[in-house]
């Protein structure tokens, strides 16, 4: 809770260079990636969990903060509307994933790492928001 | 007096406007409802597996099918997003977000009832997701256009700061307590207890202005934002991670605990 409140100031203080805190969306991809590969050790597990925490304090009030500022930026609610149905679109990737390994009977832990690439791909995709979406201060 | 002041001042919240102030208690009573529904309601659905038709019988064992139901009934919820999407972006109440802001908290409320009745009436269960997709696209999208319209871009940091940390702390007790009531009393409790506090939630959006939006939808526009979020948006799949240990753990208490314990009733899961 600290972090998510720090990362808020450290967004509005330093706008243009926020490029780490929305990487935190990469490392929690690849902290899935660890929970799926060290699931019979409940230590690592639970190292997992707390540096989880800690980064998604970054991840989320970053990642709100921008969501707010492309709605104002493009000053129209279909950018709100859209960002629903982007969700319901990933949404229904995931479960259909995990449908899908449930019907080939596949291990558990495929769950685990569909979680890591999907997460994966949020490092494709944040790269260039901080440019597209910067006001001026 | 002093002491709020302080708040206030350390918090940035001093030059958040009325009528922002009343969307975040608003938004943070819905966080704590949620809460409550985080192990409970995933759990519940599982429970509900073997009565349904089709899906309970896809898999001979119960925990598959369980996971199946859950999973079936979350991608019903989305499918309703996407169908009933400009429908809604079309409507008149859409043109006003206080308006659409009650009307989704409510749908949701009901939604949230209907749970209750499910057992006796199990077409609910196909009926409960499309309330809740009019509820994501009603309450959440007038959400952030209020927000993004009210706010002062060069305090959103610490402000989103701030309502980040109030989510997360309202919402430390509420798996507990909801898991509490579930095992002591009924699944039936925790739904009201969910529904009192939504009914809160619509109570404070009654104060914010009245606006006026001008909707125009066009599908064309989808497309960009589709293409920026929809990746980004499927880190939430840890949700999934929820229901997935759901129903072994009836203690609610987070994530670190929840992998351990079904580590330790059931290793021969995951061997």
């Amino acid at each position: 809770m600290i972090l998510a409140y720090l990362s808020g100031l450290a967004f509005d203080n330093k706008r243009q260079n926020n490029r780490w805190n929305l990487n935190t969306g990469g490392t929690r991809a690849i902290l899935w990636l660890v929970r799926a590969l060290a699931w019979h050790s409940p230590l690592i597990l639970v190292a997992i969990e707390s540096l989880d925490r800690l980064v998604s304090g970054f991840f989320d009030t970053t990642f709100l903060s921008l969501t707010i500022l492309r709605v104002r930026a493009n000053n129209s609610i279909i950018y709100a509307y859209n960002r629903q149905i982007a969700f319901a679109i990933a949404n229904i990737i995931g479960s259909g994933l995990i449908v899908l390994i449930l019907l080939l009977d596949l291990h558990l832990i495929w769950l685990l790492t569909t979680f890591f690439l999907a997460g994966s791909l949020t490092l494709i995709f944040v790269k260039d928001q901080r440019l597209r979406y910067v006001l001026a201060k | 007096m002093p002491l709020r002041s302080l708040l206030e001042s350390w918090s940035g919240l001093r030059s958040v406007s009325k009528q922002l102030k009343w969307l975040y208690i608003s938004v943070v009573l819905r966080r704590v409802a949620e809460s409550f529904l985080v192990v409970v309601g995933p759990v519940f659905l599982f429970n509900l597996a073997g009565q349904l038709p089709i899906i309970g019988q896809v898999f001979q064992d119960e925990f598959r099918s369980g996971l199946l139901a859950v999973v079936i009934f979350y991608l019903l919820k989305r499918l309703g997003v996407l169908l009933l999407a400009p429908l809604v972006a079309k409507s008149s109440i859409s043109k006003n977000p206080k308006l659409s802001l009650i009307i989704g908290q409510s749908v949701l409320m009901l939604a949230i009832i209907s749970y209750t009745f499910i057992q006796d009436n199990i077409w609910l269960f196909f009926v409960i997701p499309l309330l809740s997709a009019l509820n994501l696209l009603w309450y959440w999208t007038n959400y952030y256009v209020i927000l993004a319209s009210e706010v002062e871009p060069k305090h959103i940091g610490q402000e989103m700061g701030v309502l980040e940390v109030l989510v997360k702390l309202m919402g430390l007790l509420g798996p507990l307590l909801g898991t509490f009531l579930a095992v002591s009393v009924s699944f039936a409790s925790v739904f009201w207890t969910a529904s009192f506090f939504l009914l809160l939630s619509i109570l404070t959006l009654v104060e914010l202005p009245n606006l006026r939006l001008k909707t125009v939808w066009r599908w064309s526009d989808f497309k960009l934002a589709a293409a920026n979020y929809s990746a980004s948006a499927v880190i939430t799949g840890k949700t999934w991670a929820y229901w997935f240990f759901g129903q072994y753990f009836y203690f609610g208490f987070s994530t670190i605990l929840l992998p351990l314990a079904t580590f330790w009733l059931q290793p021969d899961l995951y061997l």
